[in-house]
């Protein structure tokens, strides 16, 4: 794989519920992330057995991934943070090394 | 991605980011509180979810002055009518594997014991009050008018200034100005308040320190904060959480009004003091005996219901329908169901009010639109009232008469708000308003307005795509059974409540349209399903529905028991013969479910006929000083999930909520969790509602409607109180000081295979906490001549509670 140019940062990643989303968008500003993607109607098998995608009447208790890339100094304290949360919820969190073409999109 | 903008703070970004989810944590205690203008019910424990029934009413009774169960008086009186007898209890005991002998005195002596009262006062105080600090009562009463001012959705001439920072910003800008601190910081307040972090999180964080509060002791902490004011620490979780972008409302979150209440602790409690919180008020310790009492009244309530369903093939429904009927699953449609189907050949259905279209909709004359969906669901799209073909000029005409009342009625509220003006105001027009103002006191009259005819289309530009219309008019079809056999006529029938002068009123509208009438999501709905273009996709998907078939709109009126054919210029002229026997009979059904209603409404006039009783019942509506213009979901306690066989010309009385389904139709499971997700959540939350603004009226009911005073668009204070009142008023489950809703957890029949309930149990989380966590109980009847109840991860056969004791007697002797 071609990386030369590219810039290494941290990806943050967080499967939980519908619900917890607004919490997580919070916590991922107020730690330092300037953006983040989610997307809904995530579906798989987990620790609870299996989550469905897509709820006929029900967006909120459906699995959602969101994720945010930050730069690495800045990521220790919202993985942190999202551990503690994670403590006494409904979750998984990935993190992981990306390289992004565009870094100041992410600072 | 979507950039967000990073706030500069001093602050460890850990330690802002865990102050966050501490605070989340704290709140969770409570849940959001929907404004006025779009009441929605909601499980006000719905927070402590996971922790069961019996384990969230005990952590919410640590912190809110409530027991959380029907008290012992109730009881008594029920047990003495009957209501609840000893072969309940006897159930509940070997239930619970409990030795008989020895609870069942405790459980009678529990009745006659004294009244246990939640702690006097209000919520959270009770600590500091016993210390004779009294200062969380100044403080709460400050925020609490100072949040009035902040969050009054434009209802005052004379706003607070900029507010889009956020509470804590807005009252740093002008607290040097606060009569409590000004009062208690003398010339200090200035230079305290500047001193004062700008950033709301950072000032949270600076307040924890200043008081001496640990990260252990934080989530103890806050919640204890949180509890003193649940009235809006509940409207802003609804604001920063479901309120969406588009909210027009100042932002309100928990962690701002947090950090002003702490800021003010900071800057005039003394630390020391502080420390030595006792720790928050004990759940009673007799709550074991008021929940197996509560059980006990569940079940006999469960038997009764349960026996009622047939056992063997009972009277049928028709079989060629003159129209079939899809009433929304509100339990108040249950009567009108019935009565409906005694008049002549129908057939009913049952299926979520928004009929399976999830779009906002904005009237002709609105600014914005409303969602009318359910709030578990997000609007898929907008779609505007238009004027119908030739009613252009009409339609402008409307709307300028329209703007001309908006303008009249603008300036008579500033005339009335400018200051010294209402003295002058009711000098100069009073006398010209006391005729109008006498009329409709003394001679209530409702008259809707007529507009001109108009057209709902989810197709027009900014609603649905056809592939959407086709997607949720087949999901709509399939969740509620009516895939073949299409009558002519097809009726869509939202409801909706009369009543005005009451801030209450959107709760009497259909909860799965978000608290609003339902008529426009059945207008919707009809003119998708009436569409050639949506009718050749669902034919190739397998839907196919007849081209004589025809798709009309109705709305149930609630309070007077009418029924209004809506979009009437869209019916074809070829169903007028059809159409006039149906309105006819739906007139006779009203009757008819108005009469069966009137019994329990307490100032109806007795020996009326019909025709005074609808007069009364309009009236009713009208009248600007009515306090229980209709019962609303009172009474509510099930909810049925099935084919209309199941409980076809069986009186349930109004108190079941009732969804079509058809088991056959349905080989994966998908469209019965469908149900079990979305439309029993929304009935759960109303059947929480209920109980707890029954059995807790003090922290989760908005007290008595004769002194409420609306705060903008978004709550109540009971009288001058500081604090926002969650849940319905006292008026809505009690008449004359008795409790008329009947405080139960909601108990769930689903006509469908135990595999397929156990593979939806085991995949949705939500439902296996509901059902669980005793939340509500799910029955299962896979056929007529079986019923299992689920309890502790297993089905058990239902067996009757006069079955149980009489095995019970059999075997002591």
């Amino acid at each position: 794989m071609q990386l030369e140019g590219l810039s290494r940062m941290t990806r943050v990643e967080v499967v939980t519920t519908g619900q917890n989303v607004a919490l997580l968008q919070g916590v991922f500003k107020s730690a330092g992330a300037v953006g983040y993607t989610a997307m809904s109607s995530v579906w798989g098998l987990g620790h609870h057995g299996v989550h469905p995608g897509r709820l006929a009447f029900n967006e909120r208790d459906t699995q959602v991934l969101i994720f945010t890339v930050l730069a690495e100094e800045a990521a220790p304290d919202l993985v942190s943070a999202v551990r503690h949360w994670l403590s006494d919820r409904p979750g998984v969190m990935f993190v992981s090394e990306v390289y992004v073409s565009r870094p100041e999109y992410f600072r | 991605m979507q950039g967000i903008g990073l706030s500069a703070s001093t602050v460890a970004a850990a330690a802002r980011a865990r102050l966050l989810i501490d605070v989340e944590s704290a709140a969770r205690l409570l849940a959001p509180m929907w404004p006025l203008h779009s009441f929605v019910a909601v499980n006000p424990l719905m927070g402590l979810l996971e922790l069961g029934f019996e384990g969230a009413v005990r952590e919410a009774s640590r912190w809110l002055p409530m027991q959380g169960y029907p008290s012992p008086q109730f009881m008594e009186e029920e047990y003495h009518r009957g209501r609840v007898t000893d072969a309940d209890l006897l159930a509940v005991l070997v239930d619970r594997r409990l030795d008989v002998n020895q609870t069942l005195p405790l459980l009678h002596a529990w009745l006659s014991g004294p009244e246990a009262i939640p702690a006097s006062g209000k919520a959270g105080e009770q600590v500091d009050l016993a210390r004779d600090v009294g200062w969380s009562y100044a403080i709460d009463a400050q925020l609490a008018a100072f949040c009035c001012a902040f969050a009054d959705e434009g209802a005052s001439t004379w706003g607070l200034g900029e507010r889009s920072g956020g509470l804590y910003r807005c009252w740093r800008a002008v607290a040097a100005y606060d009569p409590l601190l000004r009062r208690q910081l003398r010339h200090r307040v200035a230079h305290a308040i500047a001193a004062l972090p700008a950033d709301p999180e950072e000032a949270l964080l600076n307040a924890l320190v200043r008081l001496d509060i640990s990260e252990v002791h934080r989530v103890a902490q806050l919640r204890r904060r949180v509890a003193r004011l649940p009235g809006w620490v509940s409207y802003a979780q609804w604001r920063q959480e479901w309120s969406g972008p588009d909210c027009a409302s100042p932002p309100l979150r928990v962690v701002d009004l947090l950090a002003v209440q702490m800021s003010y602790e900071a800057l005039l409690l003394d630390p020391e003091a502080m420390k030595a919180n006792a720790p928050p008020i004990s759940a009673g310790s007799d709550s074991v005996c008021a929940a197996i009492w509560l059980e006990a009244y569940e079940r006999h309530y469960q038997d009764d219901l349960l026996a009622k369903l047939p056992v063997r093939q009972g009277p049928e429904e028709a079989k060629s329908p003159q129209a079939q009927i899809v009433f929304c699953i509100d339990a108040r449609s249950e009567r009108l169901r019935r009565h409906l189907e005694a008049t002549g050949p129908y057939t009913t259905f049952g299926f979520a009010g928004f009929f399976g279209f999830p779009v906002a909709v904005a009237g002709m004359a609105d600014r914005y639109a409303t969602a009318r969906c359910p709030v578990l669901m997000s609007p898929r799209g907008v779609v505007r009232e238009r004027p119908a073909a030739g009613q252009e000029r009409a339609a402008a005409f409307y709307l300028r008469k329209r703007a001309r009342a908006a303008a009249v009625h603008n300036a008579w509220r500033a005339g009335k708000t400018v200051p010294g003006s209402p003295f002058v105001l009711a000098e100069a027009l009073g006398w010209w308003l006391l005729p109008s103002a006498s009329i409709r006191t003394f001679w209530p009259r409702g008259a809707r307005r007529r507009g001109p005819a108009t057209v709902l289309d989810s197709g027009d530009a900014g609603g649905l795509s056809l592939h959407e219309r086709i997607l949720f008019a087949e999901n709509a079809l399939l969740s509620m059974g009516l895939v073949r056999g299409f009558a002519r006529l097809v009726v869509l029938c939202g409801h909706t409540g009369r009543t005005i002068a009451n801030p209450h009123a959107s709760a009497l509208d259909c909860g799965a349209c978000a608290g609003a009438p339902g008529g426009p999501s059945a207008r919707v709905a009809a003119r998708a399903l009436n569409c050639p273009a949506v009718r050749t996709g669902l034919a190739e998907r397998g839907v196919y529905i007849p081209p004589e078939s025809w798709f009309l709109a109705a709305e149930h009126d609630t309070t007077t028991d009418t029924i209004t054919i809506l979009d009437r210029h869209l019916i074809p002229d070829g169903y007028a013969p059809e159409l006039r026997r149906l309105e006819s009979d739906l007139a006779e059904a009203g009757r008819r479910c108005a009469a069966e209603r009137a019994g329990a409404l307490p100032d109806i006039p007795r020996r009326t006929n019909s025709r005074q009783l609808a007069a009364h019942l309009a009236k009713r509506a009208a009248d600007w000083a009515q306090i229980r213009p209709e019962w609303g979901l009172a009474r509510n306690a099930a909810f049925v999930v099935g084919p209309r066989s199941l409980t076809f010309g069986i009186n349930l009385e109004g108190r079941v909520f009732m969804h079509s389904y058809e088991p056959v139709l349905d080989a994966d499971g998908t469209i019965l969790e469908g149900i079990l997700t979305g439309p029993l959540v929304v009935a759960q939350w109303i059947n929480a509602q209920y109980y707890f603004s029954s059995v807790a009226p003090e922290v989760f009911g908005a007290g008595d409607k004769t002194l409420h005073n609306p705060v903008g668009g978004i709550g109540v204070l009971s009288g001058e109180g500081r604090d926002l009142k969650i849940g319905l008023p006292w008026q809505s489950v009690a008449a004359s000081g008795e409790l008329y809703h009947e405080p139960m957890r909601l108990v769930v029949v689903v006509q469908a295979p135990l595999e397929r309930l156990d593979a939806i149990m085991e995949r949705d989380s939500v439902l296996r906490q509901l059902v669980g966590g005793r939340w509500l109980y799910l029955v299962a009847r896979p056929s007529r001549m079986q019923a299992y109840v689920w309890r502790e991860g297993t089905w058990h056969s239902w067996q009757p509670a006069t079955s149980t004791s009489g095995r019970m007697r059999a075997g002591q002797e």
